[in-house]
Order: structure tokens, then sequence, then C-alpha cells
């Protein structure tokens, strides 16, 4: 036993004296003493050499395997070419979208840490593991409208949704399965329900969350009618060519900016009518309060870059420059577009930045009693 | 179609001859070489570094593809050999192990490597070829597997628990109860409420496949080789070129039956959402029934590691045929090949084998190439590596350990990686120590989180009733329950086997299968209740030790039960009713337990503890445990990268001889730290965990 001691012992020492060694000599740089969260920055150095040397890291709150996995590598690969001293940039996928939130809401605020999302969590900042405030992030560029169309299969009998009601047919769409995961489309398509009177029937599916190419199987299959998504219209002929020419799928309804018309595909001159319109001008207040809080807010919104709370302002104008130094980037938008299946925006950082605190002020006048009337439409509207 | 089809073979040749091609191969098979030999490095992370140099520079799509397809088809290849030869399993190299290692224990691992190569090319050629023949035609019954049917074909997955419970039935089917319950972590399929997450909002994912894995498997089986301080092979361990090549042979001879399970690998890969994570296990079970004489399965069966080895390397042409011809991939790497694919404009679906068929066939002969250069690659590195076996394991272990800790820690990029690989750990070493199978458990985890949001997802759109009504989904299901009495009835016979030939050995030499412990003075072995209760005090004292699980599944089964309470009927019910179950059969086993006196050693589908027995093993799990302590204590004080490293360096010197170990460990301790920093560090700059000790003083 004596000797199992003083093996243990000699193991001990070494290990420790080891560890010493090692984070005095270079442990420290890998994990550098954190700076307290939202510290301001006490230099300001040039702009050319502000990144020079530098890693910035892109936190993407998605699970690896989605487009994220290639638009965001696509960006650290280009964008250090905007940026003066030609930062190196790497992602990180920090699940879930939550924790991805509270990350960045934590993270140095040098400029080094920056993060993508396909859409601002306003009702996710109101739960009890939120440790984020969506409008005091600094945004830098928003590069995709969010836009929605109601695509449903080419045999179901009506092409808009008036005509839904007259038709009485039951229009099967998949949903979230957590109510409080709706996007605004889902619920656009709540309130036209509500003000239109069709039969609309919503299927909870693990799908909902997950991607189109699965919602399209799911139509092919007959499980659902159709599905509420952004790029889908644009994207169908390379997802499915020739279905949109061939009308086996068409779309029905546009949740769009106000007044802005749908565009047609590339193969299709097929349009449908802005809703956003219709239920602006037409709905009851209560729908049209919903409608203003929940849906408009996200049709602004498409997919953005953020960075930390109180990030340094010399960091935050070097990115937001950069960002749109690309964006006007014949080659750069070129293949940004190619990932995309869609043409990308360039929503500048400031313009996305006014958005995004106007959409959580209008997020949070009268949420609590709005979040019950959501649950209950989604209740309604999947039994 | 047809005719664009052999046109394309006119436009598919000319790019074997072109050096664009060659480079993009080769630069597609190091990074397959990569991902399977270095922990923490994943098919997904190196597409994700490669994809924006390919789309930007690469114009042509047949050239952009090949190199991704070559990551993408091939990483399964080369994965077994970490599991043979070290010991280390990951999530797709569990059968590997199983089999495998007790072959490389036995001396056999230069042999076993050059039939396993052989047989994944044979498994990974057909699997292209599949896919070439399939994608016209497979589109219906992709489309005809809904979510009833995926619900009923992890049934299947189910039923191999009659198979690989074999020997120790109620502790299988309690382990993969144990395993369904734990798959419930997370955020529940309906409702999305947080279900057992401790507050983490990183267990809102679930556990981690990796992590779970790494504890249940990768630890124990690293620990317990380190305590024997031993090399992995016996000693007369036929190691040449020559056994590799014999080996090749053997699995060349066995061609049949490795395009067999290279037919039922493609067809499970090409059902989507059934999970790489289990083709292993489901076409291990298919080729056990195709077996006569089963005695050997869990024992070092050649033939049982080939059968899932072939599988696991045709699934990825299963899995491209959902990818093209619906676009809907069939697992990650595939949705980068997808998008792309997308991105150059080509479309999944009929015109792959029309307009693109060129690239289809481009792409299918690469797998094919990919397989057979790895292959060939495997075989000549083969007998060196298979050398590693003859190294004392504590000089391998001290590189392996911490390299497997980092490898977890990134997978899961959060600190309750460690935590979690520990308690699983210790779970699965008692598991190997106390004759439990871990191979159902792990399967019950995998098919749980399937199984629960399918199920959920078919019965929203055809409601219970309708779901009778689908002759497809009725029909794999009770196919399902056939097979698991089938498997059940075909195991027995094997058990009785078993029996006699221990019979027989017994009679030759007494003590050859001895009990675990001796017979104790009052414990009678039959008789009445009353009777078995007189000796039930000191038996249960006893062996108390070997109550242990089953008491602690009891605790934590009711533990989960009491949460699902104020959890909603949606997100509640099923772990609620499983913790019950589970619950139910674990004070059931308990009881048995006691009351039963103990048998004789089982034959069971795993593996043992090597170092039961052996002089010196009790001072070495307290020099492990000190080990893992420090590791943790130096994580918490200083940072993660500094304990790995310290780890590396401290691992040796209790277990060998004391120069020996100071000197295994400084070259263990850089390997290390080149890993960790020279690598880890800057092609991934992981987010290490906070040093919470240092934190706590120095941080405010």
């Amino acid at each position: 036993m004596s000797r199992l001691w003083s093996r243990t012992g000699t193991l001990g020492i070494v290990a420790l004296a080891l560890a010493m060694l090692l984070a005095a000599c270079g442990g420290e740089d890998a994990t550098p003493t954190p700076v307290p969260a939202n510290a301001p920055p006490t230099a300001t150095p040039e702009p050319t050499d502000f990144y020079e040397g530098k890693t910035i890291r892109v936190v993407i709150p998605y699970s690896a395997g989605g487009s994220s996995s290639v638009l965001v590598p696509y960006f650290a690969h280009q964008l250090p070419n905007f940026i003066p001293g030609n930062p190196r940039m790497i992602s990180s996928h920090i699940t879930p979208i939550i924790a991805g939130y509270n990350f960045l809401a934590e993270a140095d605020n040098d400029g080094t840490q920056i993060m993508y999302t396909s859409r601002a969590p306003l009702p996710q900042q109101y739960t009890e593991e939120a440790k984020f405030d969506v409008a005091a992030f600094e945004y830098l560029i928003g590069y995709t409208s969010g836009e929605n169309v109601l695509i449903i299969n080419g045999d179901v009998p009506f092409d808009d949704l008036e005509a839904a009601a007259a038709s009485g047919h039951e229009l099967r769409l998949a949903i979230e399965t957590d109510p409080t995961e709706m996007s605004g489309a889902d619920i656009a398509v709540i309130i036209t329900a509500e003000m239109l009177g069709y039969d609309l029937k919503l299927i909870p599916l693990s799908i909902a969350s997950t991607g189109t190419a699965e919602m399209l199987v799911a139509m092919e299959r007959g499980d659902i009618d159709g599905q509420v998504a952004g790029a889908i219209w644009y994207t169908m002929p390379s997802l499915r060519p020739g279905w949109t020419e061939k009308g086996t799928v068409k779309p029905v309804a546009f949740f769009g900016r106000p007044g802005a018309p749908m565009d047609p595909n590339s193969e299709s001159p097929v349009v449908a009518r802005n809703y956003t319109d219709i239920v602006l001008a037409d709905a009851s207040a209560d729908l049209k309060s919903l409608y203003n809080a929940l849906v408009v807010p996200e049709v602004a919104l498409g997919k953005h870059f953020l960075a930390p709370p109180n990030t340094d302002p010399e960091a935050v104008a070097i990115l937001r420059q950069a960002f749109s130094d690309a964006m006007k980037d014949k080659v750069f938008v070129k293949g940004l577009n190619r990932l995309l299946g869609i043409s990308s925006i360039n929503f500048s950082g400031a313009e996305l930045q006014t958005t995004i605190e106007e959409a959580a002020a209008a997020f949070a006048d009268g949420r609590e009693t709005r979040d019950q009337k959501v649950l209950d439409l989604y209740n309604k509207y999947t039994k | 179609m047809f005719e664009g089809f052999f046109d394309g073979f006119d436009k598919a040749l000319p790019y074997f001859v072109q050096l664009d091609y060659w480079m993009a191969f080769f630069a597609g098979l190091v990074m397959a070489t990569i991902t399977a030999l270095v922990p923490g490095v994943s098919s997904l992370m190196l597409m994700a570094l490669a994809i924006p140099f390919i789309l930007i520079n690469v114009q042509d799509v047949v050239i952009g593809i090949v190199m991704l397809a070559v990551i993408t088809g091939v990483n399964d290849t080369l994965d077994s050999l970490p599991a043979i030869v070290l010991g280390m399993p990951t999530a797709t190299t569990q059968v590997t192990f199983l089999e495998g290692h007790q072959l490389a224990r036995q001396g056999k691992a230069a042999h076993t490597l050059g039939a396993v190569y052989v047989v994944e090319a044979i498994g990974g050629v057909t699997g292209a070829i599949v896919l070439l023949i399939a994608i016209p035609v497979m589109r219906p019954f992709i489309l005809s597997i809904g979510y009833p049917e995926i619900t009923a074909i992890s049934f299947f997955g189910l039923a191999l628990i009659a198979v690989l419970s074999n020997g120790a039935i109620q502790k299988g089917i309690l382990a993969a109860l144990f395993g369904l319950l734990i798959g419930t972590i997370g955020l529940s399929p309906m409702g999305g409420v947080p279900r057992f997450t401790f507050g983490e909002l990183n267990l809102w994912n679930g556990l981690p496949l990796v992590t779970v894995a790494l504890g249940l498997f990768t630890l124990p089986e690293m620990v317990d080789l380190l305590m024997t301080r031993q090399p992995v092979a016996a000693h007369g361990a036929n190691i040449s070129t020559r056994e590799t090549f014999a080996g090749a042979l053997v699995g060349l001879k066995k061609w049949k039956v490795a395009v067999r399970q290279g037919l039922f690998g493609v067809l499970m890969g090409a059902i989507p959402g059934v999970g790489g994570a289990v083709i292993d296990w489901l076409a291990y079970s298919f080729g056990i029934l195709w077996t006569k004489d089963r005695s050997q399965f869990g024992k070092g069966s050649l033939d049982g590691l080939l059968f899932a080895e072939s599988a696991q390397n045709s699934k990825e042409g299963g899995a491209a045929i959902p990818t093209l011809t619906l676009g809907v991939p069939g697992t990650g790497v595939w949705a980068i090949v997808l998008v792309a694919l997308m991105t150059y404009g080509v479309t999944p679906g009929p015109q792959m084998v029309d307009q693109y068929a060129h690239l289809t066939i481009v792409m299918v002969v690469t797998l094919a190439l990919g397989n057979v250069f790895l292959t060939m690659l495997g075989l000549v590195s083969s007998t060196y590596l298979a050398k590693l076996t003859l190294i004392p394991y504590p000089a391998i272990a001290a590189v392996v350990i911490p390299l497997s800790l980092v490898a977890g820690f990134i997978a899961s990029t959060h600190w309750t990686a460690v935590p979690i690989a520990f308690s699983l750990g210790i779970v699965g070493f008692l598991m190997k120590k106390y004759q439990w199978p871990r191979p159902p458990l792990f399967i019950g985890f995998i098919l749980g989180p399937i199984i629960e949001k399918n199920l959920n997802d078919a019965v929203n759109v055809h409601t219970f009733a309708g779901l009778l009504t689908r002759p497809l989904t009725v029909g794999l299901t009770l196919l399902a329950i056939v097979l698991a009495v089938l498997f059940h009835h075909l195991m027995s016979k094997t058990a009785v086997q078993f029996e006699k030939i221990e019979a027989s050995a017994l009679a030759e030499d007494p003590d050859a299968l001895a009990p675990l412990t001796p017979p104790s003075g009052g414990a009678p072995d039959a008789g009445s209740i009353k009777a078995r209760m007189i000796g039930v005090p000191h038996e249960f004292i006893s062996r108390f030790p070997e109550h242990i699980l089953p008491l602690f599944l009891a605790g934590i089964s009711a533990y989960f039960y009491s949460e699902t309470l104020d959890m909603s009927s949606r997100a509640g019910d099923y772990p609620r009713w499983l913790s019950l179950i589970v619950f139910i059969v674990a004070v059931t086993l308990f009881l048995r337990q006691v009351l039963t006196p103990k048998k004789t050693k089982v034959e069971i589908m795993d593996l043992g503890v090597l170092s039961e027995g052996m002089a010196g093993a009790r001072s070495a799990a307290i020099m492990i445990v000190s080990l893992f302590a420090m590791f943790s204590f130096v994580a918490m004080a200083i940072n993660f990268q500094v304990a790995s490293v310290a780890l590396a360096v401290a691992t040796p010197i209790p277990f060998m001889k004391r120069r020996v170990g100071i000197i295994t460990g400084a070259v263990a301790g850089v390997l290390l730290a080149a890993f960790v920093w020279g690598l880890i560090d800057n092609l991934m700059l992981p987010i290490w965990p906070e040093p919470a000790i240092w934190n706590f003083f120095f941080d405010n």
C-alpha cells in the first residue's frame, strides 16, 4: 500500500508541476482570462491594424449539417478579404438557439465574436433560460428578407385563401410541435384563417422546423397539403424542376412587406396576393395587432449577423463596412446567391438595428395577453 | 432516360484521366483518413472547411463533388482501426469493437484488419453499384416510407435486444429500457418541454451520442486495459504482413456474405431517420440470423465483425439514394453534399441518371475507388498499426484516454461532457463487471428518440386508428415482433450449446469455470421462498456491489418519474410510463438477485472485465480514480487543455517502471500538447470550458 501511495504522490506532484509549467508557458494564451462582459474597450486602434492577426469566431446557434454549415463557412472564407488586417474567421456551433444567444450576450465585446442567425428569437428572450435582450446586440448586416409564400399541391381545389373558404376543403399544413417556436409565417396563416374562415388543420410535425426538403416529401406523400416558407417558391425550380411550371404546386398566399408584390419565379409567372395588405386593411383590431407584433417584424428580418452588446464601436464600424463592401462585390454576391438559391439583399447594420429595436418594442407591447391568445389559436387549429 | 444514362458514360470516362480529378480524389482521401483516425475531427467539420474553397475555386461540378463524395463515402473505412487495435470504439464502431477487439486480444489484429478492410471495400463497392441502379427506381420506395413505417422499422432495432441480451435477458431488457429512458433527456418532441435537463441548456439537444459512447464503452475498456498493465495482444501474437494478407484472403473468400450484408446496409441507409449508429447492430443481427453456429458471437467472431463492417461501408451508398432522388439527405454529411450540388445548379431527382448521369457515374466510381484505395492503404499499414497491440497499454492509454476526453468535449462543446462521460463510464464498468450487456442500452438510447418523434408525427398525421389501416406499418410491426421471438428462440438454442460445452469442460476440469465467488455457507440453492430467505442477509451483504446497478436504475427511474409529474401530458406521458416500467423491472431484478443463489458465470454478448482477479487491480483502480480526480481538478483550476496534457504525462507513471513511465509520460504529454494546441486550437478554436475554481478566486 505504501508503494501505491508513493506512486500516487509522485503522480500528483508531477502532474501539478507540469500543469503549472504549462499554464505559465502557454496555457493562458489558449484560454485567456475572460474579459468582463460588456466592459467598454480602453483603446481605439487604427482600422487597418484592428483585426491584424486576430481571429473572429462566428457562432452558429443551429446544429451542424443544415444550410448554415455551408453559408457561414462561405462568409468565413470570403469576408476577411473585405476586412482591413485580413483576420481569420472560424465558425462554432452552439445550440440550442438560446444557448447561442446567451453565449454571445456574455462574449468578449472586442469584435472577435459575432453570430449568424436566420431569425431574431424575440419570443425566446422571455423564457427563464434566456440571458439576453435581442435589441441590445449590435447588428451588422441583413442579407435576406423574411418574406414567406404559402405553396400547396396543385390538386387542392382553390387558388387563393378567399376561395379556400368556399371550397370546403380542409387545408392541412405542418406546424411546429412547440407553440412558442411558431414562426411569423405560421401565425400569418392562422390569422388569415381566423379572418377568412377557411378550414385550416395544423398538424404538429417535427419536420416543420427542419427544412423544406422533408416538407416537400411530406406533401408528395399526401401527409400535408402545403407549406409556408421563406424562399420556397423561388427555390422550387431547383428543388423540383418543372413542378411550378406544370402546376404540380402553386402559390396561394404571399406574406411580404406592406404594398410589395410577389415576384414570379424563374419557371412560372404565377404569383399570389400579398395577404399582409389584406390583413392590415380588413382584419379585426385584435388580429391586426397580432399581425403587427408577430408577423411584420419577421418579414423585415431575414438572415443576419450580429455582435455582442456594447461591442467596440470601431469593430462594429469595420465589420459593418466589410459586410456592406462584400454585398456590393459582384463575385461575392454571385457566390452567395448560388448558396441561398435566391437573390440576397444588402440591409445595412444600422437600418437593421433600428428595425430590430422597433420589432422588439412592438413585440414587448402587450406580450403576456398576446401569448395566451397565440396559444389558444395554436390549440384551436391543431385539434 | 436510359439513353441519357448511357451517354453519361461517354462524358464521365474522360474525368478519370484528368489531373484535377485525381487531385480532388486524393485530397478527399487525406481528409477521410484524418477524420477516421484523429479523435474530435469529424467529416462535417472538414467539409465545412473545404466547401467554400471548392465552391469558389472549382468551376466543374464533377470535380467539386468528387472531393466531398470521397470524404462522405469512405470515412467509415479506417475508423475500425482504433476500435480493434486500441479498444477505442466510437458511436459507429460498436460491433467492430465487440468482436474485433477480442480478436486483437487473441493476437489476431493483423489478420482481422486484413479481413475487415477487404470486406469494407466489397461493402463500399456494393453500396456504390446499388446507388447507381437504385436512383431511377427507389423514389416510390422512399416515398412509401412515412413516419409510421420508420417507427415500425425502429421496432426491428428493438427486436435485436433479444439477440444482444443473450445469456442475460432480463438485464438486457432493463438496459434497453434505461437506454430508452435516457433518450428522453432533452426537449420533448411534442411541446418542446425541457425534460430532465437539470437547467442545462446544453442538454436540450439530449445527451450527446459521442459522449454516451465514450462513457459507456470507450472509457471502461481503456481503464480495464490500463489496469492490466499488459499489451492488448496475448503473448505469441501473430502480427506479420503474411497474416494481414491471409486475413485479406479470408475476407475475399467471404465476398458473398459481404455482398449480402452490403445490400442490407444500403437498404437501411436509404431510409432517412433510421440512424447510422444502429446500422452496424442491425446488420450484425441480420447476419446472425443467417448463421448456423452462433456460439462464437460476442466472443471474438470474425464473421460477426464482417457482418457489420460490410454494411457500415455500404450504408453511405444507401444514404446517397434519398439525397440524389428526393433531395432529402440520408445523413448530415450528405446534407452538405446536397447543398453543394444545388449550389452548382444540379437538382436531385430523375435527372441524376439523365442530364447529370455523368456526375452520378463519376460519383459512384469515385465512391468505389475511394473504398478500394483506402483498403489498400489499410492493408499496407495494418501490419505496422497492429503492432500497437504489442505495446504495454499504459503507454497507449497515456495518449488515447486524454484524446478521447478532448474529443468527447469537442463533440458536445460543453463542460457537461466530462461529468456525463465519467458517470456513464462508472455505469459501463459496473455493467461489464456484473455481466450486463451494454449494446441494448446503446440501441435503446439511439432508437428511443427516433421512435418517440416518428410515432408522434405518425399519430398526428394518421391518428392511432389510421395507423392500424396501413398494411406496411402493421406488417413491419408484426414482423419485428416475430423476429424478436425468433431471435430469442435461436439464441436460447445457442445458450444450450454453451451449457453443453461448459458441462463437458467442467467434467474434464472442475476448476475450469469456477463461480464468481465461492458459495457462502448459509445460502441454499433451491427450495421455497422461506428457505431462500434464510441466506438472504449474508448473501445480500456479500453480493451488494452486484445490486448497485438495479438499485441505481430503480432510484433514477423514480427520480425521472417524479420529474414527469409536473410535465404536460404531451411531453410527460412517454417518459412517465417508461420510468415506471424501468422502476418495476429494476426492483424485480433486484429482488430476484437477492432471493436466488448466485449463478456461475454466464456468457453474454459483451466484454467482461479483463483485469478482474489480477494482482494489483485494486491499487490500479485507486490510481485511475486519482488520475481522473487530478484531471478534473486541473481542468477546473487551470484549464481543460492543461488538464489533458497533465493526464497524458501522469497516466503511465504508476503503471510502468518508474523511469520508463516518466519517459513515456513525457512523450505522451508532448503529443497531447501538439494535438491540443497545434491541431485542435488552430483548426477549430473550440470554446474550452471556463476554469471554475480559477474564476471563483481570481475573477471577481
